[in-house]
């Protein structure tokens, strides 16, 4: 728990003083979803069927993007060779670097969510329900792509690779954020494609979180 | 028999009659059942003679899944007990699996025109093995990025246990959805929704698409063990012999 919590402060600490470089995929996010409700014309129904599927995509391109960063300072400088020497220190280790990577880009995003759909007219309650969905929903993309991450650290030119890796597996998961999003909208019944959200969730948490030592030890051996 | 199997070197020479007589039977066998199926089955009643490329796009499909499968074992097998030739294996069936899902799209979206009224629909079957490609695509691009053999078996181990969770969508995709995709017409324990006439050369096609697969996996292999052993003596001796 102590290793948690100091990785965690580390983490969030050095995201914060690096500056800008944080805000960076928030700004992606923002930008590219302001550049959809540019394009998308002026009719409401089409603006708002339409920004749905648009914020959740950008959100997820934007958590895409980040994910590259969430090793490679560490195995740049070493610090990852060190978390992964001591093996009861690795899971507690691996567990807060996702945490403090979801806290940086995640939350923001979703926060950040509603905002961007303002742009494209939609209601306040559809707003909140993109706000929760993608908030369930970046902790299992967060998941995913690290584990793409950890299997592409160390390579140079890891990040259009990261995305062909890992854009086939968060498909399922933009589908059903969407899904969720869409039925609400329609006054329909969502409940099946939420608990498929929060089922993609539980999985990728117990699995994820105990397979990245494994992988990132592989990393290890130049 | 299986330990001596799984030694690179008894492998390569082992395998090599079986190629033979794998493409022999499964080119002879497409032959057979594309011929049949062309020209000897009558038109169906509803879909006419676009029937006819069932007998390409349901092996097809039905292959790309199963090499899939293989794929996965064949990663948890590296990844269990290190085995040499399963990861042999991953490297020779990758490239094999993208091109077979890639027959099953392509025939699938010929077969949708005429009897859909559209060439793709974005449906749960669709999508799953449209994303089935990508992760073909992906197993061989991973591979080929990582310079050292024993990370990129390891990674693309990792990655085929992790996409096997798409095999079940596939499989389940017609069942829970409601889609344009009909529900599987053959499945084992339950009566079969094709009558006979229709059946026999798809089965002729399906058996011999197996085997000829199989036989281009391992033509494929031997070309991956050639490579990885060339500075073994196993492997000059044999190209002395040649």
């Amino acid at each position: 728990m102590r290793r948690f919590a100091a990785t965690l402060k580390r983490d969030v600490l050095i995201a914060i003083r690096s500056g800008v470089e944080m805000l960076n995929p928030l700004a992606f996010f923002a930008l590219t979803g302001v550049v959809f409700a540019i394009v998308f014309g002026s009719d409401l129904d089409t603006r708002q069927i339409s920004g749905i599927p648009a914020v959740w995509t950008t959100a997820l391109f934007a958590n895409m993007l980040a994910m590259e960063g969430i090793f490679r300072r560490d195995y740049d400088d070493g610090t990852l060779a060190h978390l992964l020497l001591d093996k009861t220190a690795t899971l507690p280790a691996i567990c807060a670097k996702l945490g403090a990577h979801w806290l940086l880009t995640g939350l923001p995003i979703g926060v950040l969510a509603p905002i961007v759909g303002v742009g494209f007219g939609l209601p306040p309650v559809t707003l909140a329900m993109l706000m929760a969905t993608i908030l369930i929903g970046t902790p299992a993309l967060t998941l995913i792509g690290a584990m793409g991450a950890a299997l592409v650290v160390g390579l140079g030119r890891g990040g259009v690779l990261l995305t062909l890796l890992v854009l086939p597996l968060y498909v399922p998961v933009l589908l059903l954020g969407i899904g969720v999003c869409h039925q609400f909208h329609a006054g329909a019944v969502y409940t099946p494609q939420l608990v498929g959200l929060f089922a993609i969730l539980t999985g990728t948490l117990t699995a994820v979180p105990l397979a990245l030592g494994p992988i990132l030890r592989v990393s290890q051996d130049r | 028999m299986f330990h001596r199997m799984a030694s690179p070197e008894h492998f390569f020479a082992g395998a090599r009659l079986w190629v033979f007589w794998l493409y022999l039977l499964g080119v002879t066998g497409l032959a057979i059942g594309s011929a049949w199926g062309l020209f000897f089955v009558p038109p169906e009643k509803y879909q006419g003679d676009s029937v006819r490329i069932m007998y390409l796009h349901v092996p097809a499909a039905h292959l790309a899944q199963m090499i899939y499968i293989a794929i996965a074992v064949a990663g948890a097998i590296h990844i269990i007990w290190r085995l040499k030739m399963a990861d042999v294996f991953m490297a020779a069936a990758a490239p094999i699996g993208a091109i077979t899902t890639a027959l099953a799209l392509i025939s699938g979206i010929m077969w949708g025109r005429p009897t859909w009224g559209v060439w793709w629909i974005w449906d749960a079957r669709t999508t799953s093995v449209l994303i089935l490609f990508f992760l073909f695509f992906g197993l061989v691009a991973l591979r080929q990025a990582i310079g050292r053999r024993e990370r990129a078996a390891f990674a693309v181990s990792v990655l085929a246990i992790a996409g096997a969770i798409n095999i079940p969508i596939i499989k389940y995709s017609v069942e829970w959805f409601t889609t344009l995709h009909q529900p599987a017409s053959i499945e084992l324990g339950r009566n079969i929704a094709i009558d006979t006439v229709f059946l026999l050369p798809l089965f002729v096609n399906l058996a011999s698409l197996y085997v000829f697969v199989a036989g281009v996996i391992l033509a494929n292999m031997r070309v991956d063990l050639v490579n990885r052993y060339q500075t073994t003596s196993w492997v000059s001796e044999w190209f002395r012999n040649n």
